[in-house]
């Protein structure tokens, strides 16, 4: 079964085929990031105006990279949520006006399901398996028993971590998109900065807006006092922080459900720090750790067709009302 | 041959189909949600003359200016439908497809853009630009149109009702029989008229000066 997704759900306009849930064909992705840079953060509209531009164009590279026709084409799948409201509808309509046309399914696919399965075009998902989705929006473990079913075990109460990265670089004057940034100054630095660490109890829940908060504080507090700030350091002392949680809570899901496979979703997954403390804390707990190439960490269209496939088998197929969802949800009963 | 022709650059979202000399035209209300509505919509009127939509021949699009997202839905809509049935996609300014229909001296065409501000256009009989499209304040436009020699109607959009100004006709047979003269582009270049920056370019650009 061939799948053409698109993905808009942000700044990226991304038009991939993928094959069966598994094999992507092509996946053309066109980042707006260097025009979002300028105004130090992603702007909406702008987001929206650039994907109605160049959405066509990007499907027909799509089908000449694969070397498929529209008529090779057995349904197509969309990001109808979460994300930008406006830059959502591009991909919506689009998606819409393709399937009635074509005359096959619409598969609406939530965005962070399509995260959760960029693991499966790098090796099959196996169940059970806890997600640890990580990025702007998002940080959550969920509890996979089969495919395109989501249990949520936890999450955070407050900002997300990829947010918490972003705004701590905006402290350190540092470019956008912050993360990354955070991360080469962090592999210069040591941990040498007093920080909390971001609510260590019993629970699943994650909360970082103390942490951040603690390094707003201290930056302010040391310019006023006239102290040198060292980046690098600080960089790597909130990372630290920011990670180990996320990695001690996740280990600890898997002793209480009893289950060895982790699989890691989102823009914060392709994080140095992050990668490697999890892929040493599972090898010594001995669990299987799948982590998607940084390609497919970020947003792509790709991943929204492996999670369509899995979306199609469980019945999910939307009509020509589809709408996008700035705030789809993923969980029952949220 | 079978034109179809979407506009939800207002509040009403407008869709008509023409099957040979026959026409038919949806109106929704300003409640309707466009992304939810436009294309269920262009299915009911395709049905109403028993046809499916790889019979349609030719789509003229409202390109704006008018509702940001509006506008979007249009045109994605338009051109997704247009590349996969390979045919062309016309687009049409909102300013001028209003307008046509009504015959005056001047045409003057104006589309709400709020703070006082609006999106306008002045045309001649035959729909030929005197004033291009453009963004600026009312008391601009009715300052130039003082100044115009001889009797002009003015027109706005069609969910703006207001008793100086006439609301905007969707004469499907004019507005296809008009767009024979519009250049027909690749569909890739069948984009939004927005005829305003986004927000964040204008305080940008403020910032710089």
């Amino acid at each position: 079964m061939k799948i053409l997704a698109i993905e808009t759900s942000c700044d990226e306009t991304s038009v991939s085929i993928v094959e069966d849930g598994t094999t992507e064909l092509a996946n053309i992705v066109l980042t707006q990031m260097s025009i979002h840079k300028e105004y130090g953060g992603v702007v909406p509209e702008i987001a929206s105006r650039h994907h109605v531009q160049n959405i066509t164009m990007l499907i027909d590279e799509c089908l000449e990279k694969s070397n498929l026709k529209l008529t090779d084409l057995d349904a197509i799948g969309v990001t109808a949520g979460p994300g930008l409201i406006g830059a959502l509808l591009v991909g919506v309509e689009t998606a819409k006006g393709l399937a009635y046309s074509l005359n096959i399914p619409l598969i609406p696919v939530h965005h962070i399901a399509g995260h959760i399965y960029a693991n499966n075009l790098v090796r099959r998902l196996e169940f059970p398996l806890l997600a640890l989705v990580v990025s702007g929006g998002h940080t959550e473990i969920i509890l996979m028993e089969n495919d395109y079913t989501f249990i949520k075990l936890g999450g955070t109460l407050d900002d997300a971590i990829g947010e918490a990265f972003d705004k701590v670089a905006r402290v350190l004057k540092l470019p956008y998109p912050g993360g990354p940034e955070i991360d080469k100054l962090s592999k210069l630095g040591t941990d040498s900065y007093e920080l909390p660490t971001p609510m260590d109890d019993n629970s699943y829940n994650f909360s970082y807006s103390g942490l951040k908060s603690a390094v707003i504080n201290l930056v302010t507090r040391e310019i006023s006092r006239k102290n040198e700030i060292r980046p690098n350091d600080l960089a790597k002392s909130f990372s630290e922080r920011a990670t180990s949680i996320l990695v001690k809570k996740v280990i600890k899901a898997t002793k209480e459900y009893d289950i060895s496979n982790i699989i890691v979703a989102g823009g914060v997954a392709a994080n140095t720090l992050f990668r490697s403390k999890i892929k040493e804390a599972c090898t010594s707990n001995n669990i299987t750790i799948s982590i998607p190439p940084v390609s497919y960490c970020t947003d792509n269209a790709a991943m929204i067709g492996a999670a369509a496939y899995y979306a199609y088998e469980k019945g999910i197929i939307a009509d020509i009302t589809l709408n996008a969802k700035a705030n789809k949800k993923l969980f029952k009963g949220e | 041959m079978v034109v179809l022709i979407i506009d939800s650059t207002s509040s009403i979202l407008q869709i008509g189909l023409c099957n040979n000399n026959k026409v038919i035209n949806k109106r929704l209300d300003s409640n309707s949600n466009h992304s939810k509505t436009a294309l269920k919509a262009i299915d009911e009127v395709l049905e109403e003359f028993n046809l499916t939509v790889s019979n349609v021949d030719q789509i003229i699009v409202n390109v704006g200016p008018g509702s940001f997202t509006g506008i979007r839905i249009g045109v994605a809509l338009a051109k997704s439908l247009g590349y996969s049935l390979n045919i062309p996609v016309i687009p049409i300014n909102s300013l001028l497809q209003n307008v046509i229909g009504y015959e005056q001296e001047y045409l003057i065409s104006l589309i709400d853009a709020r703070h006082n501000n609006c999106y306008c256009a002045i045309y001649d009989n035959e729909y030929n630009v005197v004033l291009k499209e453009q963004f600026m304040s009312y008391d601009e436009l009715f300052d130039i149109a003082s100044k115009l020699e001889g009797n002009y109607l003015l027109i706005g959009a069609p969910d703006k009702v207001d008793h100086n100004v006439r609301v905007a006709n969707f004469d499907i047979a004019k507005i296809i029989d008009y767009s024979k003269s519009l250049p027909i582009p690749v569909i890739h270049n069948v984009n939004p008229l927005y005829l305003k920056k986004t927000a964040a370019e204008i305080q940008k650009e403020e910032v710089a000066r």
